[in-house]
């Protein structure tokens, strides 16, 4: 694409380094902006600086917050008995909108993976152990998707826990369950988070 | 099963070769270097999605100066008839194509085209380290059983995952709970790899000795032994044991990519005691049985490839090797050679059967016999 302006070209260029968005939808929205009022402008670049600089992360379940607690977190009217635990805000975020879990989370901020430089100390563990040292948590419900990598981090995760809580469970692997909770339906998520099952730790038996 | 109406395009130096091969024999000549090997090397490319030649960079096998390969043929069974292709862009992904619809995972293609390569170099698999005859093994059960193809790539990407785990942690840092995760999720996979890999060496035994009698006209004795970590203990034992010495080394050094096949004639390993004549003659009867198991296990006649070995063998093993080609019940085969008089010598015995191939520079035109 050809511009007459350097400075266009260097605003599509901005737009289009987003997901998703190519030259041509970046170009739209450049020329939307140029042919609204200047405060238009202002004000969208204002609110991404805001929330850029002063989001958060709960520091109890590693949800994104405007404040040290997360809303969910600071909820009364949820169950804070039961986690929920996700690889990511995506997951968290697919499961809220099925409105049908009623719990707590918790946000690993990933898998374990050495491959790509993700060990347990990159993920958000600690904290994890940290909120069943109380014995008020009834139960963890492992909601990470089943690769290899997903596999590996449930294992890991209940040998660990499995002495601080009572239950651990994991998802039921859905029917149509392609790998990503954020891709699954809502009916599907709902329904695999309904028909949990309880994750037993085996040691194959030697020999 | 056979392939119909094949199309190459750019794959090495063939520019574009449009053949109908015969369902029996095909005879390919040429000088060296005009690309004999690389039609073969196409099909093998269309059965696996890869050379069987190694190569470390995919985009060497596309023409100079083009931009992609490709590779189509029609697939007919007794009951059945479908397309299949394969392609791939210069920096891109290789695309496997059943019936114009893109296959998900390579291990839901491999086993749809048997194939068996014969090549002069063969040898290299009885001299090369153990990877390569693990890897002929892999190959060779692949083709037969696509749970295997799966239990052999879950189990390396959970070893690549423990290696990379090994290389990075620092020393002192306590990885044991995690080190012993990866060693359960890999317990079933080892368990499933080294039942079958142990089952096909029983199975590949009398095939390999009846062969081996016939080309070396002698009483010698042959045996292979499936060798394996895994007959002592199992991979979670083992590999607890060996806890220290992982660390130490930054690898794993206990599971079932340790396992090799051991090769004796007359109780000497070949690897180091045989001649040059033992060798060849073994290879050529460890590849006709590698056939005879395929048919019989997967009820399918695999494609056969033999690649210029007509000029490298002496004339006893050249009559048995076109003995077992004229009374076993052989499906497709392509054969190249050098010489044309001893390729219409050969194409005589065989009744006349099959069609004949020049290839010239790339370019692949019919021959009247
Ligand atoms: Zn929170």
């Amino acid at each position: 694409m050809n511009f007459s302006s350097k400075l266009i070209e260097d605003a599509v260029k901005a737009f289009s380094s987003l997901p998703g968005i190519g030259k041509k939808t970046a170009l739209r929205l450049v020329l939307h902006l140029l042919q609204e009022k200047e405060e238009v402008t202002a004000s969208f670049v204002q609110a991404i600086g805001v929330f850029r600089a002063d989001i958060k992360q709960c520091r109890v379940c590693g949800n994104i917050s405007d404040a040290d607690l997360c809303t969910i977190c600071l909820d009364k009217a949820r169950d804070h008995s039961t986690i929920c635990v996700v690889e990511n805000i995506r997951d968290l975020m697919a499961i809220e909108s099925t409105g049908l879990y009623k719990g707590a989370f918790h946000v690993l901020g990933g898998v374990i993976s050495p491959i790509d430089g993700v060990g347990p100390e990159q993920l958000n563990i600690d904290a994890l152990a940290k909120r069943l040292n109380h014995g008020t948590i009834k139960e963890v419900i492992m909601a990470i998707s089943p690769t290899i990598e997903g596999e590996t981090t449930i294992y890991y995760l209940s040998k660990l826990l499995e002495s601080k809580v009572p239950v651990i469970t994991q998802i039921a692997r859905g029917v149509s369950f392609g790998g990503e909770l954020e891709y699954a339906d809502e009916l599907t998520l709902a329904r695999s988070i309904a028909d949990r099952v309880p994750y037993s730790v085996h040691t194959p038996s030697a020999g | 099963m056979q392939i119909t109406d094949l199309h190459i395009t750019h794959y090495k130096n063939l520019r574009k070769v449009h053949i109908q091969p015969d369902a029996r024999f095909n005879y390919v000549v040429g000088d060296n270097g005009m690309g004999k090997t690389n039609l073969l090397d196409a099909i093998y490319y269309l059965a696996f999605g890869r050379s069987y030649f190694t190569s470390s960079n995919a985009d060497e096998l596309i023409l100079f100066e083009e931009d992609f390969l490709r590779i189509e043929t029609h697939l007919v069974t007794d009951t059945a008839r479908m397309s299949v292709v394969a392609k791939m862009p210069r920096g891109g992904k290789r695309i496997i194509e059943h019936n114009k619809q893109p296959v998900k995972q390579i291990t839901e293609h491999i086993g749809i085209i048997p194939v068996v390569f014969i090549t002069p170099d063969d040898g290299f698999i009885l001299l090369s380290a153990s990877a390569e005859r693990r890897r002929w093994m892999d190959r060779t059960l692949s083709m037969k059983d696509q749970s295997y193809l799966r239990a052999l790539k879950g189990y390396n990407k959970l070893l690549r995952q423990r290696n990379a785990l090994l290389k990075s942690a620092p020393p002192g840092q306590d990885i044991s709970q995690l080190l012993e995760t990866y060693d359960i999720q890999m317990v079933p996979f080892a368990q499933q790899i080294f039942k079958i890999r142990k089952q096909f060496t029983r199975s590949l035994l009398p095939y390999v000795l009846r062969h081996y009698q016939e080309i070396s006209l002698g009483r010698e004795d042959v045996t292979i032994s499936y060798q394996s970590q895994l007959s002592e203990a199992s991979l979670h034992e083992l590999a607890k044991a060996n806890y220290q010495t992982d660390r130490m080394t930054k690898r794993t050094g206990k599971g079932i990519h340790k396992d090799d096949l051991v090769i004796e004639i007359n109780g000497r390993p070949i690897k180091r005691f045989a001649s040059q004549g033992q060798l060849k003659s073994f290879v050529l009867s460890l590849k006709m049985a590698q056939y005879q198991f395929l048919s019989e296990q997967t009820g399918k006649r695999p494609i056969l490839l033999i690649d210029d070995i007509f000029a490298k063998l002496d004339a006893s093993r050249v009559q048995s090797l076109l003995e077992f080609l004229r009374h076993s019940a052989f499906g497709q085969v392509f054969i190249t050679d050098t010489d044309t008089g001893r390729m219409r010598h050969i194409f005589g015995k065989s009744n006349g059967d099959g069609a004949a191939y020049k290839m010239n520079e790339g370019e692949l035109q019919s021959l009247s016999v």
